[in-house]
């Protein structure tokens, strides 16, 4: 079993390159000079000068050589960005400090193979704290009307809920002058669910160490039906009664005799989000529900005091629920938990 | 076994500092032994397995590294500080750099420096080698520097990306090769030609701080102040071209002919003072009278010679008496000497007149020597390296033996006692028996022109080689003349006109000897006259009262032309020169006039205001380019595809004709659905075509099909088509 994890500080992102942030354009395009790019603009600019300075013919043709590397670099470049359409994909849940799978797609739509593309981070030199890392993809050449499908590893280092790092699909092709970059419009949001460790379950348990509880009879499920009452919070979709629902006129769930399976209730920590306890307590409540549930032996629910969060359910589907409410536990109810870019 | 990128990429990197440090060699801006250094340096950092460094032993050695650097900019500062040697401790810190990145090759940031250094010997190159071999140099490093840069960039996203690109680059790259450098040759090409048009529409407003040519040529010897005997024969096979002359205005029996081959005694330096096989010039010698007359015209006034009156102005410049029939056969011309380490100008026989044609802001900073020269010759004040351009007027016409013993009578012999012909009547350290050989050849002879006949006759009798020998005589301190003419009996045209005129001296004839070149060569594809290395002569000059100083030429008719040979392949030889001419008439010197009528001829014209527009020429030279452009595009996407399969080929020609009988099949359509579209309408013609079908399907798609079966295609193809036309 791990420990928790304190989630890192949010840390000032350095400031990207002037260059980069000079060439900006639409479509979260960016141009950025590398360092022999700037040897080679310096040596062109020298070149230039001592031919308009001489006179001499053959520095002109060196110098219009080197102009037209220049030149050329661009529009190769800013070619093989048109050339090709990317998209990144999330396969599977992601969990905090565990390795995740993103699936890349890169096709060319051109009549013209692209060359020396990657799909990388926006910000791969200068991560920032918070938002996870992704393998860079890099494909020496695509062939023309072809769509590859590439895997690419993401770890993102805080349980909740956050945007993936912001994607590009980038090229130095051909002379590692400039770095040409335009974003992906696949950005959006995550949820990371918290870091599970796996657990080694006793067979029978009575209670385990306070903060899960091993209950039967009155909120047993999947056995005969015991009664109907009205919906709350946590309670999964398929409990509900529709058809005592619409005679209601309001949410009504079934509730079942017990089978004789164990039920489990993890009650949720009492905390700040960010606090080492009680990211820990979070993470050791869900490599516990995840056991519990992987095991096929019980139904496990959340509580907070006395207030059912998630009630008890197994399967997939309540799993997922049970490691999303873990995922936000304690977090601000809206939008991405980061720090500001 | 495939090329792996990462080998490639060194391999490319290494060709394109060779490409670097060549046009830079060729134009002498490093010595060989630097040269050498840097090879052995190179191969050695090639060859060697990278030692297992831990991080300690990776910093010291990077530190050794560091302090050999500053140790070579040290030397460099220095040498370039007291030798006055910017250009050559420039290029020699360039190697050492290189050498230094070659041993620590491991990222692509270093390889990338030695693409820049490659980069930087490229544009030095640009500076001081005016050769054609330059372009060509240029044409390789190229596409071979950008494919460098390119694999570079792939190694450096492995280097970025970390191992699984690696793992991918290695596993995928050389496959996608072939590919890349396809690409690359497109990129130099589009580099290439954005070249030629900066070039041809860059306004030229240079100031001149920089060179047009070699900073310096190859000294060629005997042409300095002191020469000694034997230079000439070392290079008499050599067929670089030292000289290109354009006549314009030839005596008229030579315009007539266009000569292959001119005979005149083109002129270089004269020497007055001769001590131990060494020539040179006292202080007694005869100063020169050069004028300078505006508009670049400088006239020789040769002292003490009856030349006439002259007039302003290079094609007014006429002598009107010399008092010999060919007084006034006269040759004019343009002539462009090439950088041979000299100051001097050339000209043919007897120059009178030359008006420098500068064709650059560096050529214009050369002014004639108007005071300080002696012996006729005409140098250059403030010397610019490179070549030189200018006009000339000379007289070649020269008087007769008849004439000059009429000159002889009708003077006397008054003038040999003037004090000025001293030092060219002086004659030291000759032994006895030349003094008696002197003796022996003017008994009977006592006139002028008598003797120079004797002596002329004497040296009749001597064979002509470059294949030097020292006899003991010489070995035991003899002056070489003695050794020439006593013992070995054989030489070239020094020792033979060093004999001449030391023998006139002894018999109280005045002498001098010349340097400079025996004739030219027709270049029929240049239309000039091209003088060699290998033309390089020595005769004499004899001054006889009346006419003045007189050519002679003692050496044997096939000694002068003995470098006519030097040419290994002269039809070849002519060609590369003619290249060379235009390369540096079109390229070298191309200037703001050039790049005016080149505008012009475009169609474009700048008024005193306006801007002119003729939009017939400019629409022209517009379509011209596009249709160039499209027949590159075809010729690529050709080249792309690679060949037709000769079957292939058979098929279209069929599948053509059938177009013209309007039958198109669909772009999936196989042969044998051709066959069925034409079966129920046209039947001759679909068996004709199913007959084609039957013979294309196995030899397009079988094992390679032999000769016969292609032949049999195409019989059948030749078939099918003529029955569709007949069918039309």
């Amino acid at each position: 079993m791990s420990t928790a994890a304190a989630a890192p500080a949010p840390t000032k992102r350095p400031r990207r390159k002037l260059s980069r942030r000079l060439l900006r354009g639409p479509g979260g395009r960016s141009l950025e000079i590398t360092k022999a790019g700037w040897w080679f603009i310096a040596l062109t600019l020298a070149d230039g000068f001592a031919a308009i300075n001489s006179g001499a013919n053959l520095l002109h043709v060196i110098f219009g050589i080197q102009l037209g590397m220049i030149i050329g670099s661009g529009v190769l470049s800013e070619n093989m960005l048109r050339r090709v359409r990317a998209r990144r994909r999330y396969v599977g849940p992601l969990y905090a400090r565990t390795t995740g799978a993103l699936r890349v797609e890169i096709e060319n739509v051109s009549d013209s193979p692209a060359l020396s593309i990657s799909v990388e981070d926006e910000d791969a030199d200068r991560p920032l704290a918070g938002r996870g890392q992704v393998d860079p993809v890099f494909r020496v050449s695509l062939e023309p009307k072809r769509q590859v499908d590439d895997y690419a590893q993401i770890v993102m280092p805080r349980r909740g809920r956050h945007r993936l790092p912001i994607a590009v699909v980038a090229t130095r092709f051909p002379f590692g002058l400039f770095v040409k970059r335009r974003r992906l419009d696949d950005e959006r949001e995550v949820i990371v669910f918290p870091h599970v460790e796996p657990q080694a379950l006793p067979a029978r348990r009575a209670s385990v160490e306070g903060s899960e509880h091993e209950s039967g009879g009155g909120m047993s499920r999947a056995g005969e039906i015991y009664g109907l009452r009205p919906y709350r919070p946590g309670d999964g979709m398929s409990r509900i009664n529709w058809r005592a629902t619409a005679r209601r006129q309001m949410p009504i769930v079934t509730e079942f005799e017990a089978r004789g399976e164990q039920e489990f209730w993890l009650d949720l920590p009492v905390g700040e989000a960010g606090e080492a306890t009680f990211e820990a307590a979070i993470e050791q409540l869900a490599s516990t529900a995840v056991a519990h549930l992987h095991s096929g032996e019980a139904s496990v629910g959340l509580r907070d005091g006395q207030t059912i969060v998630v009630d008890v359910e197994r399967g997939p589907e309540h799993e997922h629920r049970i490691l999303t409410e873990l995922a936000l536990w304690g977090l601000a109810a809206e939008g991405p938990q980061e720090p500001a870019s | 076994m495939k090329l792996s990128l990462d080998r490639a990429r060194t391999v490319l990197s290494v060709v394109q500092i060779a490409l670097g440090v060549l046009g830079v060699a060729l134009a002498q801006g490093t010595s060989a032994i630097a040269i050498g250094v840097a090879v052995v340096a190179a191969t050695l950092a090639l060859v060697r397995q990278p030692p297992q460094r831990d991080e300690d032993q990776q910093r010291r050695a990077n530190r050794l590294w560091t302090l050999l650097v500053f140790v070579a900019l040290a030397a460099s500062v220095a040498r370039a500080l007291l030798f006055r040697n910017i250009l050559e401790a420039g290029v020699d810190f360039v190697l050492v750099l290189i050498v230094q990145r070659l041993f620590n090759r491991e990222l692509a940031r270093e390889h990338m420096q030695l693409l820049l250094l490659g980069a930087v010997l490229m544009v030095i190159g640009a500076v001081i080698n005016a050769e054609l071999s330059y372009p060509f140099i240029l044409i390789a490093y190229l596409p071979i520097a950008t494919l460098a840069l390119v694999l570079n960039v792939l190694m450096g996203e492995a280097e970025r990306l970390g191992d699984r690109v690696a793992f991918e680059l290695r596993r995928d790259g050389p496959r996608h090769l072939p590919g890349l450098a396809r690409s690359t040759l497109y990129v130099a090409l589009a580099a290439g030609l954005s070249g030629i048009f900066v070039f041809a529409a860059f306004p030229r407003v240079g100031v001149g701080y920089f060179l047009r040519g070699n900073l310096k040529g190859e000294t060629v010897s005997g042409f300095s102040d002191s020469v000694s005997l034997g230079g000439f024969g070392r290079i008499k096979e050599d067929a670089t071209v030292v000289m290109r002359i354009f006549p314009t205005d030839l005596p008229g029996e030579i315009e007539a002919q266009r000569p292959k081959r001119l005979t005149w005694h083109i002129r270089g330096s004269a020497f007055d003072r001769y001590r131990n096989g060494q020539w040179g010039h006292s202080s007694e010698a005869e100063p020169n009278d050069i004028g300078a007359y505006g508009q670049g015209i400088y006239i020789n006034r040769p002292r003490r010679i009856p030349l006439g009156e002259y007039e302003m102005g290079l094609d007014q410049v006429r002598p009107t008496t010399g008092g010999f029939a060919a007084d006034d056969e006269m040759v004019r011309g343009k002539i462009v000497l090439e950088e041979i380490g000299t100051d001097l100008l050339f000209a043919p026989s007897q120059p009178l007149a030359v008006r420098l044609r500068p064709r650059g802001a560096m050529e214009r900073q050369n002014k004639v020597a108007t005071q300080g020269g002696v012996d006729l010759q005409m140098r250059l004040a403030n010397k610019q390296p490179g070549p030189v351009q200018y006009d000339f007027t000379s007289r070649t016409g020269q008087p007769t033996l008849a004439e000059l013993r009429d000159f002889e009578a009708a003077m006397g012999r008054a003038a040999r006692r003037q004090d000025w012909l001293g030092p060219y009547l002086r004659v030291e350290n000759m032994g006895d028996e030349f003094r008696e050989l002197a003796r022996e050849l003017e008994v009977d002879n006592p006139g002028q022109v008598d003797r120079i006949e004797a002596v002329l006759e004497h040296l009749e009798g001597y064979g002509y080689t470059t294949d030097l020998q020292t006899s003991p005589r010489v070995e035991a301190g003899a002056d070489p003349v003695e050794g020439f003419l006593f013992d070995i009996r054989e030489g070239h045209c020094e020792y033979f006109a060093s004999s001449m005129a030391m023998l006139l001296r002894e018999m109280n004839v005045p002498t001098r000897v010349v340097n400079g070149y025996y004739g030219a060569h027709y270049n029929e594809v240049g239309e000039f006259y091209a003088v060699r290395q290998a033309d390089a002569h020595s005769w004499v000059e004899v001054w006889i009262d009346g006419p003045g100083w007189v050519t002679f030429d003692p050496t044997p008719p096939a000694g002068r032309t003995a470098g006519d040979g030097a040419a290994l392949f002269p039809k070849l030889a002519q060609w590369a020169d003619a290249l060379r001419n235009a390369y540096l008439g079109y390229v070298i010197d191309f200037d703001l006039a050039d790049q005016t009528n080149l505008f012009r001829s475009l169609g474009l014209n700048k008024s005193r205001r306006a801007f002119e527009v003729n939009w017939r020429g400019v629409v022209g030279w517009i379509v011209g380019l596009i249709a160039l452009a499209l027949a590159v595009r075809w010729l690529l996407r050709r080249w792309r595809e690679g060949p037709l399969h000769p079957a292939t080929v058979e098929l279209r020609r069929v599948l053509r004709a059938l177009a013209k009988l309007g039958v198109e099949p669909a772009p999936a359509a196989t042969p044998r659905d051709v066959v069925e579209v034409l079966r129920p309408d046209r039947p001759e013609l679909a068996h004709a075509v199913e007959a084609f079908v039957a013979a294309y399907e196995p030899a397009r798609f079988g094992p390679a099909p032999p000769r016969a079966s292609l032949d049999d295609v195409r019989d059948r193809a030749n078939h099918a088509i003529s029955v569709a036309k007949r069918s039309s």
